[in-house]
């Protein structure tokens, strides 16, 4: 689904993601672990269409497509969804809103009728309970005063209602309590299956307790330095990244 | 013909041939001939183009134009009507069981000559008081023309009584080139409660308004005021609002500046516990300049002003906002606060925020903020991330920011999201 080929990246000269080559099948759920800078928000935000990276080499195609020169929101079109590690706050807009507009112009640009409002409320209201989110939470303006917690379960609100092929989950982990872990991933292994595909970046093992990856890169400089299948996380924990640079 | 001709005819003349008695003093009249027009050095008018109407050649209207007003296309159930500036006594239409009354002040003068107490006839009425100990009328002269060229309205709404529906003073401009006048006394009586809605409706380019409104709330009245304005384009626009606030009274101001306009809004809590509350937005756009100055005086004990402003410049564009409290003497207990946001949608734009406390008395508290910037990169790429396409972002990033203000009048919510789209055809963001 997603082919990262020889990917270099510079930030005001400085490289952060250095000839990196990445492969995620469809159905699969990769897990990149890395220490503070070792560059996996850049990773995600490259995927994404953040602009202000210079993409000095290489290529990253979705589903055979070269997406580097596509805008972020043509991406989300094609069905690429990231979890923000720092979601932003916008006063002003209430939540529902703004999350049947997100999902109207995803299907407008893939010519699809806008959602029909009952249907969209119908299940709006059905994952908001799933995720344990009080009704009054989706008239809220969106993530303005909201806790860590209540910011991360939001996004991924988000990722089930829109129902993407690639979701990249940027540290989805962090500041969460264990009770909002295991809501979050619990979320995450429902909406897993065989036909769509996770980035799943993280620091820790915890979360992968819950959703188990199939593949699990430990990142380093830019670039990977190891990979193995689940057990790697284990072996990590006790060694720690220094083990790994 | 032309308002500088008309003005030195009215230097030869004796002044009483205007039938004004209010304005029988030659002293002051002087002072209103001599004292028409401000200038950039007064702090006050500094943000503004004053060569923009001084260096421009207008038309005065003597005698009234036909109207040619569609008046299906105005639902308001009352409705006082100026066609460029002057009352349309056949359009007004007031269905509010005698509990609002209007007059011409001549008429009003007539029957009750206490009225002279809240005429302007003194041009240092509003004037500024510096530090320094002089006294700066130039800052409002140009309420002299409304004072001299326009024969005045009075609108009187009767003690303890409630208007139910919004009052729309609607002001239709259909010259061209020309300079428009009027003069509007509002009094709303004690224990009375109002909304008003003022909306000025050009239909033709090029001209000047100059809006002079006086307002009184007597005891315990409740004043709700909103100001917009249609199709401006073109034309532009001074305005001096002035309220002055008796015991427990209760204003709330809501405006939108636009285009190339100036107001000036005063308000004096002159009573015990009253109130004032005003929200604004100043929108710009291409090379206009949207200014405004505000000052609340408190004069009362436990009197309180809020002021929350927003403002958006766009283009190579310019708005600018001066936000005065001044706290004197006796007025302990007191409360005024200021807030201005600015975005600004262009690295050409500008935005000038300026607020001011002026304080002489102990026991008080007043705050004041202003905050500047431009649309953040960050929350455009979150929406994007979404689905949004960039202009869409930023459009809905412009709608949140609006909606701070939380307008309680629909028409002006209405007529602000329509300002702000237009901010956007045909541009490639």
């Amino acid at each position: 689904m997603l082919k990262i080929s020889n990917l270099s990246v510079s930030v005001e000269n400085k490289l952060i993601i250095n000839n990196l080559d990445l492969e995620i099948g469809e159905g699969k759920k990769v897990a990149v672990m890395g220490p503070n800078g070792s560059g996996k928000s850049t990773l995600s935000n490259v995927i994404s269409g953040k602009p202000g990276y210079n993409i000095k080499e290489g290529s990253i195609k979705f589903e055979d497509t070269d997406i580097l020169k596509i805008n972020p929101d043509e991406r989300a079109a094609m069905g690429i969804f990231m979890a923000f590690q720092y979601p932003v706050e916008i006063p002003g807009i209430a939540n529902s809103s703004f999350l049947r507009t997100a999902i109207n112009s995803i299907r407008k640009k893939n010519n699809i009728e806008p959602v029909n409002t009952r249907i969209f409320l119908e299940e709006l209201n059905q994952i908001a309970s799933k995720l344990g989110l009080d009704k009054s939470f989706l008239s809220r303006d969106m993530n303005e005063g909201f806790s860590g917690g209540e910011k991360k379960k939001n996004e991924i609100l988000q990722l089930l209602l829109l129902k993407p092929k690639l979701c990249v989950l940027d540290e989805i982990d962090s500041g969460l309590d264990i009770d909002s872990l295991k809501v979050i991933s619990k979320g995450i292994s429902e909406y897993s299956n065989k036909k769509n595909s996770m980035l799943i970046i993280t620091h820790y093992q915890r979360l992968l307790d819950h959703v188990i990856p199939d593949e699990v890169h430990i990142f380093n400089k830019g670039k990977i330095v190891e990979s193995g299948d689940h057990d790697l996380v284990k072996i990590l924990e006790e060694k720690g990244y220094k083990e790994f640079s | 013909m032309l308002l500088n001709d008309y003005l030195n005819k009215l230097k030869k003349t004796n002044l009483k041939e205007l039938n004004k008695p209010w304005l029988s003093n030659e002293l002051l009249n002087k002072e209103l001939l001599d004292n028409i027009f401000p200038d950039n050095n007064a702090e006050e008018w500094k943000n503004f183009n004053v060569n923009a109407f001084i260096k421009q050649k207008w038309n005065l209207l003597i005698s009234q134009d036909s109207p040619n007003l569609k008046k299906e296309n105005i639902l308001f159930k009352n409705l006082i009507v100026f066609n460029n500036g002057v009352l349309d006594k056949k359009l007004t239409e007031i269905n509010t069981d005698d509990k609002v009354k209007i007059h011409s002040l001549q008429e009003y003068y007539n029957k009750d000559k206490t009225i002279v107490d809240k005429i302007y006839c003194n041009s240092k009425k509003y004037s500024e008081d510096r530090i320094s100990g002089i006294i700066d009328n130039k800052t409002t002269s140009l309420l002299s023309l409304n004072s001299l060229l326009n024969q005045g309205v009075v609108i009187e709404v009767a003690a303890d009584s409630k208007v139910g529906n919004e009052i729309c003073l609607y002001n239709q401009i259909s010259a061209n080139e020309t300079i428009i006048n009027p003069y509007i006394l509002l009094v709303a009586n004690k224990n009375s409660e109002v909304n008003f809605l003022d909306l000025t409706s050009y239909i033709e380019e090029n001209n000047w308004t100059n809006v002079f409104y006086e307002v009184y709330l007597e005891k315990n009245s409740k004043v709700r005021m909103s100001n917009f304005s249609l199709n401006q384009s073109m034309n532009l626009n001074t305005s001096s609002y002035n309220f002055h606030l008796e015991k427990e009274a209760l204003l709330e101001f809501a405006s939108i500046n636009k285009g190339n306009s100036k107001k000036d809004i005063r308000v004096f809590l002159n009573g015990e516990n009253s109130k004032v509350d005003i929200k604004g937005m100043l929108l710009s756009r291409l090379i206009e300049n949207s200014d405004i100055f505000c000052k609340v005086t408190h004069n009362a004990f436990s009197s309180d002003s809020k002021q929350d402003w927003r403002m958006i410049s766009a283009d190579t564009s310019k708005t600018s906002l001066n936000g005065k409290i001044k706290i004197m003497k006796g007025a302990k207990n007191s409360s005024g606060n200021f807030f201005s946001k600015a975005l600004l949608l262009n690295d050409k734009a500008k935005a000038l925020s300026k607020p001011e406390l002026e304080i002489f008395e102990d026991d008080v508290s007043c705050s004041h903020g202003s905050s500047f910037g431009e649309l953040e990169k960050d929350k455009v790429f979150y929406l994007q991330s979404r689905g949004f396409s960039k202009k869409e972002a930023i459009e809905m990033l412009v709608s949140a920011f609006i909606s701070e203000l939380n307008f309680s009048d629909n028409n002006l919510s209405d007529n602000l999201k329509n300002e702000v789209e237009k901010m956007f055809i045909g541009k490639d963001l």
